[in-house]
């Protein structure tokens, strides 16, 4: 069996477990477009805070794919030909495969702001920008960050670690959108404020100046010694989409992570997935998602059937000295919201029938384990038993007792 | 392999805590020596609801979401089974801590690094816990055993 990985990030790591686990023989050959290896892409801000301290970010090393038997291939796919079962590289090679996986990743969207082509205007999304920011990181104190989500945030905290004064713009009317209500960004917005980020909300960049300026559309100026544009990823479905593999925003993927294609299977950042809550195949761009992913391609690409369950979004963030972790659905039709709130910590609750469907948790980390995994295994629990957890103060000894009793019943974790 | 912790043997005296932070961060079981002058952290957390407590410690999963869900690679397993974290690799996301079902990988209280169950890894015999559990409420074992 030949077996051929298109991308080496998260899931094609995972893929190689998966297939080892089952397939010890087979060829596995891992096209890296990027040519840096199998590192952890978040981890790329930390090694701009402190590139000394974070100067190995591989989520694998190539001991790992010596061990697994893979050949790694520095080149970019070209093409993929589903019908001959054979892919071509940037420099001309051809390869056949059996079974392919798609784990291209994501890419940054672009905004087409005049100015934006310059040297000194960047995203933070790759290790090579991240490097390129760090040659050049002597010259820069006014750093303009477009875009408050994960990225931005990350970048942002990076650079002012660096001693960068940060101007963070974000065009929505909140910091975080898809991972903050609105009183918890106004919470995390006061707490960045005080730390001296000049943060813009609801404002677009409009123009970037070839000296050292960028315009808001309230004609409001800014210097600017480097901009990050942080305005979001979406799927690498152009190989897919050109070898005819059946595409909406991410690859379509039935629970096998098999495309319409028999042969191709997709998974990670590029794989639409079922979304618990949603009851929707989406993109759920994430790293803990990614590496399960592939793993469980991986295993069905070597011939086993495991169905994928479904994912909830979920994102735990470190943001200097915050910790913010959000999961599931923050926002939607009957939802009924409950909040708790003491200094700097602030919990948020959205329940709906008797079912957790997200929560917030700001500088409260301890309890979010039974929380994510409330939402994940749909575990019933009534509005008033997370009132009474509430009202004793937020802590893991109050969690209610259903979920403890319903976790043992599921048992799916601890069965070593 | 795991701890088990038998709920109705629990006296909740919280002797495992104690000998479970005296059998880390160096202080090799010296009761005296953590508490009187270190900073002892348990690793595994007695939790007491009204009448009923165990201890929350680790399973160390199959299926774990922590490993799958460390985004540096600081969470292994070792060829016993043991999921432990590398410290010099952990750059405290906190994933694994809204990962855990049992919210038994945390942070420490003190220093905010990211603890969890090592089953003493680094010492002989039982882990602490087991060992000075005076009612017989935590037992380590190796199968699908359940309580």
């Amino acid at each position: 069996m030949k077996y051929l990985i298109v991308g080496n990030g998260i899931a094609a790591c995972g893929a190689v477990e998966g297939i080892r686990s089952k397939d010890k023989e087979g060829g596995i050959t891992i096209i890296d477009g990027e040519k840096r290896g199998a590192y952890t892409r978040p981890l790329i801000s930390y090694y701009l805070s402190d590139p000394h301290l974070y100067r190995d970010i591989n989520y694998r090393s190539l001991d790992f794919f010596r061990e697994q038997q893979v050949k790694l291939i520095p080149a970019r796919a070209l093409h993929l030909d589903p019908a001959l079962k054979r892919l071509t590289l940037d420099d001309g090679r051809q390869l056949s495969y059996d079974k392919l996986l798609l784990a291209t990743g994501s890419t940054p969207v672009q905004l087409p702001i005049p100015g934006a082509e310059q040297a000194w205007v960047k995203n933070f999304y790759t290790l090579q920008e991240a490097e390129e920011i760090q040659d050049e990181l002597e010259k820069v104190q006014e750093v303009v960050v477009v875009g408050s989500g994960l990225i931005g945030m990350k970048a942002a905290e990076a650079l002012s670690k660096r001693g960068c004064s940060i101007h963070l713009l974000e065009k929505e009317s909140q910091l975080l959108p898809r991972q903050l209500s609105p009183g918890a960004a106004r919470l995390l917005q006061d707490y960045l404020s005080r730390q001296g980020w000049d943060i813009i909300l609801g404002e677009e960049l409009t123009l970037i100046h070839p000296d050292h300026k960028v315009e808001l559309n309230s004609h409001r100026l800014i210097p600017a010694d480097l901009v990050i544009i942080a305005a979001g990823t979406r799927p690498q479905i152009e190989l897919a989409q050109e070898a005819q593999v059946k595409v909406n925003r991410g690859i379509v993927v039935d629970s096998y992570f098999r495309t319409s294609d028999d042969n191709i299977y997709a998974a990670g950042d590029v794989a639409e997935t079922l979304n618990i809550v949603s009851g929707k195949h989406e993109v759920m761009a994430l790293l803990p998602h990614a590496h399960q992913e592939g793993y469980l391609a991986g295993c069905n690409m070597a011939g086993c059937n495991y169905p994928d369950t479904g994912n909830i979004l979920m994102n735990s963030l470190s943001l200097l000295s915050w910790k913010i972790c959000s999961a599931g659905a923050l926002e939607g039709q009957g939802l009924e919201f409950l909040s708790w709130c003491r200094k700097e910590q602030l919990l948020e609750l959205m329940i709906k029938d008797n079912y957790l469907q997200g929560y917030i948790a700001i500088n409260i980390p301890e309890i979010t384990g039974p929380l994510t995994n409330t939402i994940r295994h749909k575990i019933s629990i009534p509005a008033s038993k997370w009132e009474e957890f509430i009202a004793e103060g937020p802590a893991l000894k109050h969690i209610p007792l259903t979920y403890w009793q319903e976790l043992r019943r599921i048992e799916s974790y601890g069965s070593n | 392999m795991k701890v088990i912790a038998i709920p109705e043997y629990c006296l909740g005296c919280a002797l495992c805590e104690i000998y479970c932070a005296a059998e880390h961060d160096g202080y090799q079981g010296q009761v005296l020596k953590a508490f009187k002058k270190g900073q002892p952290e348990p690793r595994s957390l007695l939790l007491v609801n009204g009448p009923v407590s165990r201890l929350n410690t680790c399973r160390h999963c199959d299926d774990a979401p922590c490993l799958h869900g460390c985004i540096s690679g600081a969470i292994k397993r070792d060829e016993e089974g043991i999921i432990h974290i590398d410290e010099q690799r952990c750059v405290l996301c906190y994933t694994c801590v809204m990962l855990c079902p049992y919210g038994h990988v945390h942070p420490s209280a003190r220093s905010g690094r990211i603890i969890k169950c090592d089953l003493c890894r680094d010492s002989e015999g039982l882990p602490a816990c087991v060992r000075h559990c005076p009612n017989g409420a935590l037992k380590l074992c190796s199968g699908r055993e359940e309580v």
